[in-house]
């Protein structure tokens, strides 16, 4: 036998009074005592954990006590009920004796106000309901150090023994439990801290979530109004951007009343991030910036701002004169840094890193053709101006101008001009940089400038023809995006966010020609990364029940969104492709989803018809549903799949996300986004120049140019 | 003498020359004849290397007998000049690799006969050249250069509204891609005025005739050599569909000062360089 400090004992592991562990014993299969005391009632909560031998502790064939490998089994609390035997009795017989109340308080109130000190009064108990968790903690008595483990919390198919002690689990085992099997969150996986466990606020228990698998196995929100949906969603997609690995998920959200901009603007400054809008359902200023008139950028904002939908705490922060400023310079900065876009529908992919990546395959086969001396002094310096080339496009997922391809080819002529030996006065801006890879002084031998001439004028003739190929009008411009560009961003290397905005039946038609798109591209080429979750906000809106009355129009556009929730949820996991639902209308939702859902998050639910949805379409007891539900941002969380403690419900304080966007709004300033206001600089320098036109234009004086 | 004006003031003899219509029955021929003498080509230089050229259209010459020299005007297309804006970008990213972009001079020229002529002003309609969407109706510019020669000129004519109609034989002239002065046929398909659902057609005509880079500022004539309009734009690929800016239109609109602005090229090329290195090293 091992000595106390290779192996735990169970009293280590459990609540106490006063010093001695709480005992309590078990009595039936669900059902133990604990001894009443006014500490005992206090520690003892629904949802929390009992640990009570169990078979597995006992070897067939001989019987032992305290030397053998000590087995618990974890039940859950379902219910705390304190009973006076007395009392129990004089209700239970409901004879005619008249019964004094005051006389009972007098009797039995210090038996009430009893505490654990106190010796034990007969007539009253605490009587726990418990239910199996199918977990036990396993405590090796031999051999500890040779198991690797003094304690874990593993899969049992012992029984609890009956007679034997219960014993309330301390804050620490509760984390092992609800947290079992999941890796701290770093950077190599994409475990999330979704909240605290509700049953420990002072010192607070950390609940993770594993957002691979809650996005690809399928998640709803399910909440009453005022719940906060949109907040936990918020706090959610957040934390799943903040955490982990760079490519890791994509969300795109269909944003019905356009709340999500405000509830994730941290999100999007941050982020590869497109609010994208599908129909001309929009201020006319944000139109007209859209398709290219930089003057309407802060007209633009302020129209945007004054109609988006923000939470209370929000708005009335943006109602105070620091609040509006700081909200408008951050529209400002992301309208001009391209986060805002019209939807366009082409035929052709006209996103700008198609045509950059054709540049660049063609400009490698190019390069294996530049050889002899100097080869790898000019192969450098090639890829050198391809990279430059390259480079100079933030925002590979917009769609491709003319003005785009001009600039394209007038840096491949200047370099052609610098490699054709053409003698001139000025110097062009490209040479130094040339000159410096390729110069063109020193010995013949040492000169290889003029070998690029070739292969440069190759590349101008080949951007000549990239642009032929485009079939549509010349001088494109604004900040659009079209299907190609979407799926670009969607399978690209970074993590992106997607909102979308329009009408509910845009939205509708649209989530299935992008989810269809998304699911038919990845079938058709095996591909089954990055997770990317379609997140439906009023997801009654896209999946009404079967009997929710709709217009002749908007039947149609039901039918789509439904068929794409449906394929997503049965077969989009295959392929990474997640479904998530929210919804605050249970009762007008088409709960055929619901059995697809892997992980659900459920609020506060008044009204029985949608717990019974819930609890049906989850598959557990509806008496746990609501346990530790007790203040506004606290929700149980039931998954199959993301979380330590499987198929039972966890109680979970989510952080306000009010708080966290006002501290983002409040602290922000543009020095913080350097490589922001880069991409400001260069998109404003046509508002900058028009602003400061005094500076080159003068009224016309001299009228002699009149025909 | 028809089209032209004789003006005698404060010791100054200035006479405006102006283009002759033709009767119709030369053809292209004809049309040649006049392009030669007064269809240029114009350019934008970074030392002595075009980085951007287009064409553009003597409308009216005043000779100064006394001078010597004679004030050419010329009609061309307005983006001709702003693509100076569009390689801001490329400016910033080669001054962040150590390129002295300071340098820059860009200048813009016209060549006629072998000789080039410098300008560094234009005359634009109000607000366009900075307007990222910009209406293709406003793509014009009116260029003057002086040339030392008093020889006249023969021009196209500027239109009357009633000019262009669908139907017409229609030529464009001008200096596509690298090559000299080439003409092409077509007929015009569709003359759009104001009264249009698309703003992109706004006072635009459309024609059948190719155009390519380089005849961007030419020229789009009839039979009787009227400039009905200024070749423009086009769909890429789709036979048939190519845009000249209503010239007169464009008259309309140059024909009152106030609605017309004075562009200094030079400035705005220097501020441009100066700029894109002050970004640079922002961004360090």
């Amino acid at each position: 036998m091992g000595d106390d400090s290779s192996f735990l004992r169970i009293e280590s592991l459990v609540e106490k009074i006063n010093n001695a562990p709480l005992k309590g014993i078990l009595i039936a299969q669900s059902e133990a005592w604990f001894p009443y005391s006014v500490e005992a009632v206090k520690l003892l909560r629904e949802g929390l954990f009992v640990a009570v031998r169990n078979t597995s502790s006992v070897h067939l064939g001989s019987i032992t006590t305290s030397d053998e490998d000590q087995h618990y089994s974890l039940v859950r609390i379902e219910s705390v009920e304190t009973r006076h035997f007395i009392i129990d009795q004089i209700r239970a017989d409901r004879s005619d004796v008249p019964i004094s109340v005051t006389g009972l308080l007098e009797q039995h109130l210090q038996e009430w106000q009893r505490s654990s000190a106190d010796p034990e009064e007969n007539n009253l108990r605490i009587v726990v309901s418990v239910s199996s968790t199918g977990l036990e903690l396993d405590l090796p008595v031999a051999a500890a150090s040779l198991r690797g483990y003094s304690m874990r919390v593993t899969q049992t198919d012992g029984i609890p023994m009956l007679g034997e002690i219960t014993y309330l689990a301390v804050q620490d085992l509760v984390g092992q439990i609800v947290n079992r099997g999941m890796a701290d969150p770093d950077q190599s996986n994409q475990s999330i801290v979704a909240g605290t466990h509700t049953l420990y606020r002072s010192n607070p228990l950390q609940v993770l979530i594993d957002t691979d698998s809650l996005f690809r196995r399928h998640f709803g929100l399910f909440g009453f109004t005022g719940a906060g949906k949109s907040n936990l969603l918020s706090t959610l997609i957040s934390r799943t951007f903040y955490a982990g690995q760079t490519n890791a998920s994509n969300v795109v959200l269909f944003d019905v009343n356009n709340e999500f901009f405000a509830l994730l603007v941290d999100t999007i400054v941050e982020f590869d991030a497109h609010v994208v809008f599908l129909d001309n359902e929009i201020n006319d200023s944000m139109l007209r910036f859209l398709d290219g008139d930089y003057s309407a950028r802060d007209q633009a904002a302020s129209d945007f701002l004054r109609t988006s939908t923000l939470p209370g705490p929000l708005q009335r922060y943006v109602n105070t004169r620091e609040g509006n400023q700081k909200m408008l310079e951050l529209l400002q900065l992301l309208l001009s840094a391209g986060r805002f876009k019209r939807f366009v529908d082409e035929p052709e992919p006209l996103a700008v890193g198609y045509y950059l990546s054709q540049i660049f395959d063609f400009s490698e086969s190019v390069k294996t053709g530049i050889r002899g001396t100097g080869q790898t002094k000019k192969r450098e310096a090639w890829s050198t101006l391809i990279e430059i080339i390259i480079e100079n496009f933030d925002d590979k997922n917009r769609r491709i101008t003319d003005d785009d391809f001009s600039v394209i080819y007038g840096f491949v002529v200047d370099a052609i001009g610098y490699c054709s030996d053409v003698e001139h006065d000025y110097v062009s801006p490209i040479e130094p940089l040339l000159s410096e890879m390729l110069p063109k002084d020193g010995k013949e031998k040492d000169r290889h400038h003029t070998d690029l001439v070739g292969p440069l004028t190759k590349l101008a003739k080949f951007i000549v023809k990239l642009r032929q190929e485009i079939q549509a009008p010349k001088g494109l411009r604004g900040h659009s995006i079209d299907f190609g560009g979407l799926l670009n961003a969607l399978h690209d290397d970074k993590r992106t966010l997607m909102i979308f905005l329009g009408s509910e039946n845009t939205l509708r038609i649209f989530s299935e020609r992008l989810g269809s798109s998304v699911y038919d591209y990845r079938r058709r080429t095996g591909t089954i990364d990055p997770t990317t979750v379609f997140v439906f906000d009023e997801a009654d809106i896209f999946v009404p029940s079967q009997n929710a009355a709709a217009s002749d129009d908007d039947k149609d556009a039901v039918k789509a969104s439904r068929k794409i929730a449906t394929t997503l949820a049965r077969r989009g996991r295959k392929y990474g492709l997640g479904l998530g639902i929210a919804t605050q209308r249970i009762a007008y939702l088409d709960t055929s989803i619901l059995a697809q859902i892997g992980t659900y998050f459920v609020g506060r639910l008044p009204r029985l018809t949608d717990r019974q949805r819930i609890t049906e379409g989850f598959g557990i007891e509806m008496a746990s549903l609501q346990v530790g539900i007790n203040e506004v941002g606290d929700w149980v969380i039931l998954s199959h799949t993301a979380v330590g403690d499987k198929g039972s419900p966890i109680p979970v304080h989510f952080s306000d996300a009010n708080r966290r966007i006002f501290e983002f709004i409040a602290g922000f300033t543009q020095d913080k986004f350097a490589e922001f206001l880069g991409v400001v600089r260069k998109t404003d320098v046509i508002l900058e120049f028009a602003e400061a036109k005094d500076e080159f234009v003068s009224a016309v004086t001299e009228t002699d140019y009149l025909p | 003498m028809e089209g032209e004006d004789l003006f005698f003031g404060g010791g100054m003899a200035t006479e405006s020359v102006v283009g002759q219509k033709l009767d119709g029955s030369g053809g292209a021929v004809d049309l040649m004849e006049i392009a030669r003498s007064s269809v240029w080509r114009i350019e934008t230089l970074l030392g002595d290397k075009t980085v951007g050229h287009g064409s553009a259209f003597a409308y009216k010459q005043l000779i100064d007998s006394k001078a010597g020299t004679s004030k050419v005007f010329l009609l061309t297309n307005l983006h001709n000049f702003s693509g100076a804006l569009k390689n801001y970008n490329f400016l910033v990213e080669l001054a962040r690799r150590g390129a002295p972009v300071e340098a820059l001079m860009m200048r813009s020229v016209v060549s006629a006969g072998g000789e080039r002529y410098e300008f560094d002003r234009i005359i634009a309609a109000k607000d366009a050249l900075f307007a990222h969407n910009r209406p293709y109706f406003k793509d014009f510019a009116v260029v003057s250069v002086t040339i030392p020669t008093t020889q006249k000129l023969r021009m196209f004519v500027l239109p009357d509204n009633a000019d262009a109609q669908a139907g017409d034989s229609i030529y464009a002239l001008g200096y596509p891609r690298d090559t000299d002065l080439g003409i092409t046929e077509g007929i015009t398909s569709h003359v759009y005025g104001d009264d249009v659902s698309n703003d992109t057609y706004r006072w635009q005509i459309q024609h059948s005739v190719l155009i390519n880079g380089g005849n961007s500022g030419g020229p789009t004539v009839n039979r009787f050599g009227v400039a009905v309009g200024i070749s423009t734009w086009g769909y890429l690929n789709e036979n048939g569909m190519n845009f000249s800016v209503n010239v007169a239109h464009v008259q309309s609109i140059i024909s009152d000062p106030s609605e017309v602005e004075e562009v200094n090229l030079n400035a705005v090329f220097h501020k441009l360089a100066m700029r894109a290195k002050e970004e640079a090293r922002y961004g360090g």
